[in-house]
């Protein structure tokens, strides 16, 4: 197991190299640059030339990858334009709020799917079912911001029980920290929801059919501990699968719900930091975004083993 | 012998009337009247549009720079209510009979927010920085020959050849003439500083990125008493701290104003008047002094190379329709044929409104005969970004065909737009919003080098002799801009739709004092709780 792991983190170089080297190709081919951003529609072009220039945006494009990977072997994502602060700060500032959103959508996701999801397989074609896959269905399809929108028209400016927007760090308390990420964590986890509850649906129902279940009812082995001992456990691999999943996307940033609720983390950054082609920021969240993601597979097949014993690596 | 002015004749010849100074201190005309006794303390808490790219003021003509920067950095000069150019950290000035020496002097007892006082060496640093970094302080310093210290607080600035729009481009509000300590102006050299340090009532404290700025009252501010408005005179900051925090979308703004948990919501979506309107808490704040959008033809590249064809589209359009599509009810805009807004009167005309909002499609195509126009297509680039520019494209693309033009419209991101709006071999229009000048000279399309790339000697002379005109001599100068507004009309270096108005909201019930300007300012405001 600890070369399996060893061998993965391993191939995180490769990795990080090839998305590493293309973001910052395509970042720079594409129009726009932060200078005439930084100075405004009305600067001219002599201002943006010369602003260009202190920013070293003027160097031609292989010196400038050059610098930047330079810097990157020696651990160093570079400099913010706008920021004026580390990338490396930058993204670890704006994890705080990602991290804590993350957290709580994918508790209340699993919270609600889980349950959920086994007992609509265990009651499957029955009036429960077809609500649950009525509300499933609107889960995944329904985007998140106008979730979110309709969420702070009902529970911010009718019943005015939680702010509109805005984050406020634990260090505040902890009843102020919950309140400002809890509609937009419900938002969040109306769609993931929707996303790990038909799975676990999907999964359960296959175990049910299988033939060590049948053996245990014919035992006379009581539902309640069919569906959970036998059942649940064995519909976990697939389901860890997807919330794997959904951990990684929601780590990488909820880019819409975060604007929405002006939650100052990784996808609020990035989205900010491509309007104003703050070249290092976006670089670097690319880069850190694909580590999320190669971690976050490993934990998954790490935990696969733990499950299910018949998967050795 | 040099002319010296008392400060009587100062006020005088900066145009501040009598009445005005004997004002009541909160009324500002248009605006709401004097409301109960100002309390001190609390925090104004204000939701903006956009996060600034920086703070430094002086080196970007963001509207969201501008309107966090001037409340802790402020200028020898400034705009007072109706858009005129009065004193703000200068005390007077006085102009020799030649009109070639301005010698400037500093109010006493002024300081920057470290504690160090406001001398005539920060001035002189702050206005050579300003000179390489801003388009308006370039074209001054091309006619300034030297600046000189004359003692701690007097400068002088002597001109090479006369320069009457000298004192309006050190007051312009678009990228402008602040005073920084002299150490932060040559420490940031050509890069926008980081070191927010000005004279503003309002302090600089922190800025979170991505969250806010934070603005802290300076209890050491230094204000002048005169009734100005605008962005000089009596400047109180009542309020402990301003936040302003960044909000884009705009329901969201508009709900924070709503539920109270900010109390004015900047730049709101127009057809969310008739929200704010039926909420009694809330007051609307309709912005006349806002924008005017246009498109921008390519004059060094393409078919538009050739007048003709400029005057063949102004023809083809119905602006009417062209601004109903991007800023809705009839509320938020109004056909104007000014270069500047009715609301500055010193620089107002209707000149050549003979050419403007006159459709005649016969015209337009004889025009485009004439100029031999053979369906070439013409690339148009609008933004989705903002939602005016997107939506007036889709009524120009159609009035343009229906005269016979072959249109390619071409939608980008706006940091896209603005990179290829500057490359002549791409496009033929593009679709952009004018904030106000303040001066025919600092106009920015006037300029050979902005995108578009307009030159015209009929114009350079007409800026020529408005440079040389005293401005005391109103006639004079209202012929000339009238000359001026013709050559923009005839030559069509942008074929402007009518003018756009903006909308705020803030809370009525706890913020006081407010009154509506083309930006918002929060001195002289207070909040109740």
């Amino acid at each position: 197991m600890a070369r399996y792991i060893a061998g993965r983190l391993a191939a995180l170089v490769p990795v990080l190299l090839v998305v590493g080297v293309t973001v910052f190709t395509v970042l720079h081919l594409i129009p726009g640059d932060p200078a005439s951003v930084m100075l405004g529609p009305e600067a001219s072009e002599a201002q943006i030339a010369h602003l260009r220039h202190a920013l070293g945006l003027d160097r031609p494009l292989p010196v400038q990858l050059a610098l930047w990977f330079g810097r990157l072997l020696r651990g160093d994502l570079g400099q913010s334009i706008f920021l004026r602060e580390p990338v490396g700060r930058a993204i670890w500032q704006h994890l705080g709020p990602t991290a804590s959103l993350t957290v709580l959508a994918e508790v209340l996701a699993l919270a609600v799917a889980l349950p959920s999801g086994v007992v609509a397989a265990w009651k499957q074609d029955s009036r429960y079912d077809q609500v649950f896959m009525l509300v499933v269905l609107l889960g995944v399809s329904v985007p998140s911001f106008w979730t979110g929108l309709n969420l702070i028209a009902v529970f911010a400016v009718a019943l005015r029980l939680l702010p509109v927007a805005g984050y406020t760090p634990p260090s505040a308390g902890v009843g102020p920290w919950l309140a400002s990420l809890l509609l937009p964590a419900v938002a969040l986890a109306f769609t993931q929801a929707g996303l790990i509850a038909r799975i676990v649906r999907d999964a359960t129902i296959d175990v049910l059919n299988e033939d060590y279940i049948r053996t245990a009812r014919s035992k006379g082995v009581g539902d309640a501990r069919i569906l959970a001992r036998h059942a649940f456990r064995n519909a976990l691999i697939p389901t860890l699968t997807v919330v794997g999943t959904s951990l990684a996307n929601l780590l990488s940033g909820a880019v819409v719900t975060e604007t929405v609720f002006v939650l100052p983390g990784i996808g609020n950054l990035v989205v900010q930091s491509i309007s104003r082609r703050d070249y290092p920021v976006i670089e670097g969240v690319v880069l850190f975004v694909a580590v999320v993601y190669v971690l976050v597979n490993l934990l998954v097949d790490v935990l696969y083993a733990a499950l299910d014993p018949r998967i050795r690596y | 012998m040099r002319q010296r002015l008392t400060r009587r004749e100062l006020l005088v010849r900066a145009g501040v009337g009598a009445a005005a100074l004997g004002a009541a201190p909160f009324a500002e005309p248009g605006g709401r009247p004097a409301e109960a006794q100002p309390v001190r303390g609390g925090v104004i808490r204000v939701a903006t549009n956009a996060e600034p790219g920086t703070l430094d003021w002086q080196a970007s003509t963001a509207t969201a720079t501008r309107l966090i920067a001037w409340h802790f950095a402020e200028g020898l000069f400034a705009l007072d209510r109706n858009y005129e150019v009065k004193p703000l950290l200068a005390e007077g000035y006085s102009v020799s009979p030649d009109q070639l020496r301005y010698t400037i002097r500093l109010r006493r007892g002024l300081t920057f927010h470290n504690g160090q006082p406001v001398g005539a060496d920060d001035v002189l640093a702050s206005l050579e920085r300003w000179g390489r970094l801003s388009s308006g302080g370039h074209e001054t310093f091309r006619f300034i020959k030297a600046m000189r210290r004359v003692d701690d607080r007097t400068i002088e600035i002597e001109l090479a050849r006369v320069f009457t729009p000298l004192l309006t481009n050190l007051g312009d509000p678009k990228q402008s003439a602040v005073i920084m300590p002299k150490s932060v102006a040559q420490a940031a050299g050509e890069r926008p500083t980081t070191q927010y340090i000005g004279t503003g009532p309002y302090m600089f404290k922190e800025w979170t990125p991505g969250q806010r700025v934070v603005l802290v009252r300076n209890p050491a501010y230094v204000s002048r008493t005169e009734n100005w408005g605008g962005i000089t005179g009596r400047k109180v900051a009542y309020a402990y701290e301003v936040h302003f925090t960044f909000v884009s979308d705009p329901q969201v703004r508009l709900d924070g104003v709503t539920t109270g948990q900010y109390d004015f919501a900047v730049e709101l979506a127009q057809d969310m008047y008739p929200k704010v309107k039926a909420n009694r808490a809330l007051a609307a704040d309709i912005v006349r002094v806002f924008s005017w959008p246009g498109a921008v033809f390519n004059k060094a590249h393409g078919v538009f190379t050739d007048q003709r064809l400029r005057q063949a589209v102004q023809y083809a359009l119905k602006p009417a329709d062209l601004m109903a599509a991007a800023y809705g009810p009839k509320t938020f805009w109004q056909l104007d044929p000014g270069l500047f807004f009715p609301e500055q009167k010193g620089l107002y005309t209707t000149a050549g409104s003979e050419f403007y909002n006159h459709q005649d499609l016969s015209k337009a195509r004889a025009l485009m005969r004439e100029a031999g126009y053979s369906g070439q297509p013409i690339v148009v680039m609008c933004t989705k970004d903002y939602t005016w520019n997107y939506n007036a494209a889709q009524v120009l693309v159609p009035e343009l065909e229906a005269v016979g033009f072959t249109v390619n419209l071409q939608v980008y991101d706006w940091p896209t737009l603005l990179s290829r709006r500057t490359k002549k071999e791409l496009y033929d229009i593009f679709l952009t919003g004018f904030s106000p000048s303040i001066d025919p000279t600092a106009i920015i399309f006037f300029g050979p080098n902005w995108p578009g790339w307009y030159k015209s000697e009929a114009l350079d002379a007409l800026l020529a002799k408005w440079s040389a005109t005293p401005i005391t001599d109103a006639a004079a100068r209202k012929a000339i801009m009238d000359q001026i507004q013709r050559t923009f009309y005839t030559e069509v270096p942008v074929a402007k739709f009518g003018n756009g108005f903006g909308l705020e909201a803030y809370n009525s019930q706890r913020l006081h004092g407010y009154t509506s300007y083309f930006d918002v300012r929060f001195w002289n405001v207070w909040v109740t709780r």
